[in-house]
């Protein structure tokens, strides 16, 4: 799997590729200019960052982001979270995306939420509404069933035991360029981007 | 009928009049530039600062028709006295606008003090033009003017998430000191008074700078307005000599 290869570090921490050109989603309102910044100065600082952070502490290099994300915390989990969490978001994100789930996860989004609608309601809800830097994510709980979850600033819900499905970056560097102080605008770019594969694969 | 009474009446039964957004203070939306961007201001004061203004004013509406007479008029005095006022509250108050209180009475202030303590950098004669017993105490606290800037801009740089960076007085001790806040929260209900602030939320730089923090903070610190900083540190001071009063106030 891309996903998992891409989260297995190597010695030193690498930032895994955008999976797509940095102009793949411009025609749906996410701009080269927007993934430029977000990935190779975003996604890819946070990955220098924690080299910088964990230089000379070898047990701590040798750990995935995901051990990192559960047994860290300050500024060396912010890191390992943040990349964790961008590499997953555009994973959540292709050229070819939008539109609906199908199979399992239209199945399970519909008993848990009532319909497709009703969980785009609450998940915008979500996304537009939480306040400061953050992330709206689908996933499921431990207890298997679906939620939505707000997290802020870096955190991640591996930290709570919870399978992410999928996840909107709301931090204002990740919609700031292309839609200022227009956060519903951006959500709703988001959803026609939303990579329903990738996602039906998390579950 | 007497007209007076009639309108306390009216005032204690509906609230408190509407809080207006402050025009910027004597500069216009493309005076700070080339430090700060005309698109920048426009979008942040027209866009984020109105924001808040809208929603703490419909946060007061609901509070004070739940809870009249609880909150004072002045929304700094409602920051200064939060953690006694949302107590008196909680029973009559749902979290949710407790939150909403929260936030947004945090962004009016942050953002009017941030917006007046701006000037055009051509309005400045000097970098410091303004400094005068402020300027004393700074060097006294941080060794010169450099040092300080050195510090304040050091924890503006690092700065993770959503937030500020503020110069403050500690009312109880008199110390000058450089603090961060999370989100909208401002450092009034710690005893301590805002001097000057950066708004490191990304909507502050990142049409000009991305993801630059660093350049942003000299950016900003070109368009410091030293003489509202001297106002407000000799305001608190005031403040400080008013709530702890000393027999011989000693050194500064």
């Amino acid at each position: 799997e891309t996903q998992k290869a891409n989260l297995k570090q190597n010695m030193p921490f690498t930032c895994p590729d955008l999976p797509y050109p940095h102009d793949a989603l411009a025609a749906k309102g996410i701009s080269k200019e927007t993934l430029t910044f977000h990935h190779d100065k975003h996604h890819a600082g946070y990955v220098t960052k924690l080299n910088a952070l964990t230089e000379g502490k070898a047990d701590l290099q040798a750990k995935s982001f995901e051990e990192l994300i559960k047994s860290e915390q300050g500024a060396i989990f912010n890191c390992a979270a943040q990349t964790w969490n961008h590499t997953f978001y555009f994973n959540c994100l292709s050229p070819n995306g939008g539109g609906e789930p199908a199979g399992a996860l239209k199945e399970a989004i519909d008993s848990t939420f009532g319909s497709f609608e009703k969980f785009k309601e609450q998940f915008t809800a979500a996304a537009v509404g939480h306040f400061g830097s953050g992330w709206a994510w689908l996933v499921k709980g431990g207890d298997g069933k679906l939620a939505i979850v707000g997290t802020h600033d870096a955190g991640c819900p591996l930290t709570e035991g919870q399978t992410p499905i999928l996840a909107c970056d709301v931090w204002e560097h990740a919609y700031y360029i292309d839609f200022r102080n227009a956060r519903p605008e951006y959500v709703k770019a988001w959803w026609n981007c939303v990579n329903w594969e990738f996602a039906a694969k998390q579950l | 009928m007497e007209m007076a009474p009639l309108f306390f009446l009216l005032l204690v039964a509906f609230g408190t009049a509407e809080i207006t957004l402050p025009d910027l203070p004597g500069y216009g939306y493309s005076d700070l530039e080339p430090f700060m961007d005309e698109a920048t201001v426009r979008v942040h004061h027209d866009g984020h600062f109105a924001a808040y203004t809208n929603k703490l004013n419909d946060a007061l509406e609901e509070i004070n028709t739940l809870s009249p007479g609880t909150l004072p008029e002045d929304p700094v005095d409602m920051a200064r006295n939060y953690n006694i006022l949302v107590n008196r509250l909680r029973k009559k108050v749902t979290q949710p606008l407790v939150i909403k209180f929260r936030n947004n009475l945090g962004g009016y202030l942050a953002h009017d003090l941030f917006f007046r303590g701006l000037t055009p950098a051509k309005a400045k004669p000097t970098e410091y033009s303004g400094l005068q017993t402020l300027g004393t105490a700074l060097k006294k606290s941080w060794g010169s003017l450099e040092d300080f800037k050195e510090k304040f801009l050091d924890e503006s740089s690092k700065f993770f998430g959503s937030g500020w960076v503020w110069l403050v007085l500690e009312l109880k001790s008199g110390e000058l000191m450089i603090m961060q806040t999370k989100d909208q929260d401002t450092p009034y209900s710690a005893g301590l008074e805002p001097i000057m602030c950066i708004d490191m939320w990304e909507h502050a730089f990142y049409l000009k700078h991305k993801n630059d923090k660093q350049g942003w903070g000299q950016d900003f610190w070109r368009l410091v307005n030293w003489e509202q900083a001297e106002l407000r540190y000799l305001a608190a001071q005031e403040k400080r000599a008013e709530k702890y009063p000393v027999a011989g106030d000693g050194d500064l």
